[in-house]
């Protein structure tokens, strides 16, 4: 698709640059182009340190192709720059590793992840691998907070968590379809013992 | 019908980043699930501060987590009896966040008796260590199972449990490992027995109650103990300058600090006949390091140096603290 004929999906009508800033262009794996400021690309270590390295000018945004995205859809993507544009030139937090997150989520997030749950999902893979740690924080709560007032039982339903009977079956096809051979001979040894055999060899 | 995420088919680092963002009763909670799922959650790598197990009417294990964000499990143990009831496998468990009004989440796992369900917490929080405390109606469980099941905590609490016979038993069946606090109203003539003074203790608290002009102990209570920090109350001047004069020739060799609560201390009288001299504001600065009490206003703190070249310190704050403390890292000018 030509850069013309791209969709072009104005993340934010309020941020329109009213002085003159850069504004770069990004395109999703499904070919919707995105217009995203300088400040809000920040929130992103990895597409901040991208056009870092790529030196763009304002003429450049322009007239080169967009920077493709190939991993993620353009549904997924305007969320993630939706975000990125409400929360622009925020502190990024540290993520130092320590446990446990104490993590509020804000009201314009909460409404931004009103969203099925497979939409929630590729965002949260996006977050991480556009490395937009606040981001990731809120949608990584919203899941953890799936759990609140839920038994052991619901909780396997929320998650998709297999129970231990389910788990022990896979564990056991898996071993059949990896290895049949090793099932055959088994049930051979099996039946020699039914048989009364000594030697199996 | 309730939302569903695919949480196993997030890549690991996202997975923990969900877990570690969940609160510490939805991760015991879902920790129960299945044999993966407590796999799932011991990754996530939440570390109690603290699991504590207090026996009154039920059980209860509270599990303390970062910034007060704990739960409590309580088990309903049945009595079948008239016997004492015996610390075994619980009907249900009620389990309960520490913070907020939320209802009681109420589970049975049958095949987990009291030990596995605290072997459970253990391990998914990463903790080996418990405190026990006996509170009040503790004495309706048969103390040979309490023991069987909670032995050797590392701090014993023990408030009474309304059964003073049962109280003697307990301080003589369960030596916890590092400290322990005595109501010392449930103890004979308020005198904790000479066995649990001895013991080398990193902690030892007895308290009574707001009566305690009148409360006197025999100052041997104060010589035996072998602890490293005491806290206490029922002595007088005179005792504590007894002391003094027998630590600074060389009893006591274990004590870092001593807190004497609730009598009214004046420095003349306490350092009657020692040598001692004031500490300057560098000196107590260093002391203060040490003070076992926050907040705790000293004024005119003292020194004085036993015979091998110890140095303590000596602090009464507003008239009724007697604070001693050994100043390890003191620099001797």
């Amino acid at each position: 698709m030509s850069v013309e004929n791209a969709p072009v999906v104005d993340v934010d009508e309020a941020a329109i640059p009213v002085e003159k800033k850069m504004y770069y262009r990004f395109e999703s794996n499904d070919k919707k182009e995105f217009r995203v400021s300088e400040l809000a690309i920040q929130q992103s270590e990895t597409l901040n340190r991208l056009v870092e390295a790529m030196g763009y000018t304002s003429e450049d945004v322009e007239n080169k192709p967009a920077i493709a995205i190939e991993n993620i859809d353009g549904k997924t993507l305007k969320l993630v720059f939706q975000w990125c544009e409400h929360h622009k030139g925020e502190a990024i937090p540290v993520d130092d590793g320590s446990v446990p997150k104490i993590v509020e989520i804000p009201e314009f997030d909460a409404k931004l992840m009103d969203i099925d749950n497979g939409l929630l999902f590729k965002l949260i893979w996006a977050a991480d691998y556009l490395n937009i740690v606040q981001l990731l924080n809120v949608s990584c709560k919203k899941v953890a907070n799936m759990a609140q007032g839920k038994t052991p039982a619901q909780l396997r339903r929320v998650y998709l968590l297999p129970s231990d009977e389910e788990d022990e079956a896979a564990k056991r096809a898996a071993q059949e379809a990896q290895d049949p051979r090793a099932r055959e001979v088994e049930e051979e040894f099996e039946e020699r013992k039914r048989q009364g055999g000594n030697s199996f060899f | 019908m309730p939302p569903k995420f695919p949480l196993l088919r997030l890549p690991n680092d996202e997975r923990l980043a969900v877990l570690r963002r969940m609160e510490s009763i939805h991760l015991f909670i879902l920790s129960l699930a299945s044999k993966q799922a407590k796999i799932l959650v011991t990754s996530a790598n939440r570390k109690a501060e603290a699991v504590a197990i207090s026996i009154e009417r039920i059980i209860q294990f509270s599990c303390h987590m970062f910034q007060g964000a704990g739960f409590a499990v309580k088990l309903s143990i049945w009595k079948t009896s008239n016997e004492p009831r015996k610390v075994e496998k619980p009907k249900y468990v009620s389990i309960l966040q520490n913070s907020r009004r939320a209802k009681p989440i109420k589970l049975k796992k049958e095949e987990y008796e009291v030990k596995d369900w605290l072997d459970h917490l253990f391990q998914i929080f990463h903790q080996k260590d418990h405190s026990l405390t006996f509170g009040r109606h503790g004495s309706c469980y048969d103390l040979d199972s309490v023991y069987e099941n909670f032995k050797n905590p590392y701090h014993l609490r023990l408030s009474g449990t309304g059964n003073a016979e049962y109280d003697y038993r307990v301080l003589k069946m369960i030596i916890p490992r590092s400290s322990i606090l005595l109501n010392s109203r449930i103890l004979e003539n308020g005198r904790p027995p000479r066995d649990t003074l001895i013991q080398n203790y990193d902690s030892f608290v007895c308290y009574k109650n707001s009566q305690l002009l009148s409360w006197k102990r025999p100052l041997d209570d104060l010589l035996c103990a072998n602890s490293r920090e005491i806290e206490t109350q029922g002595f007088s001047e005179t005792d504590i300058n007894k002391f003094l004069k027998l630590w600074i020739r060389g009893s006591n060799p274990r004590l870092e600090s001593l807190l004497i609560l609730n009598v009214p201390f004046d420095y003349d009288n306490v350092l009657r006949g020692i040598q001692n001299c004031v500490l300057s504001g560098d000196q107590e600065n260093v002391f203060k390091v040490y003070t076992v009490l926050d907040g705790t206003v000293m004024t005119g703190a003292r020194e004085i140096r036993r015979m091998d070249g110890t140095v303590a310190g000596i602090s009464i704050d507003t008239g009724f603290f007697f604070n001693f403390i050994v100043l390890k890292d003191y620099d001797d000018h």
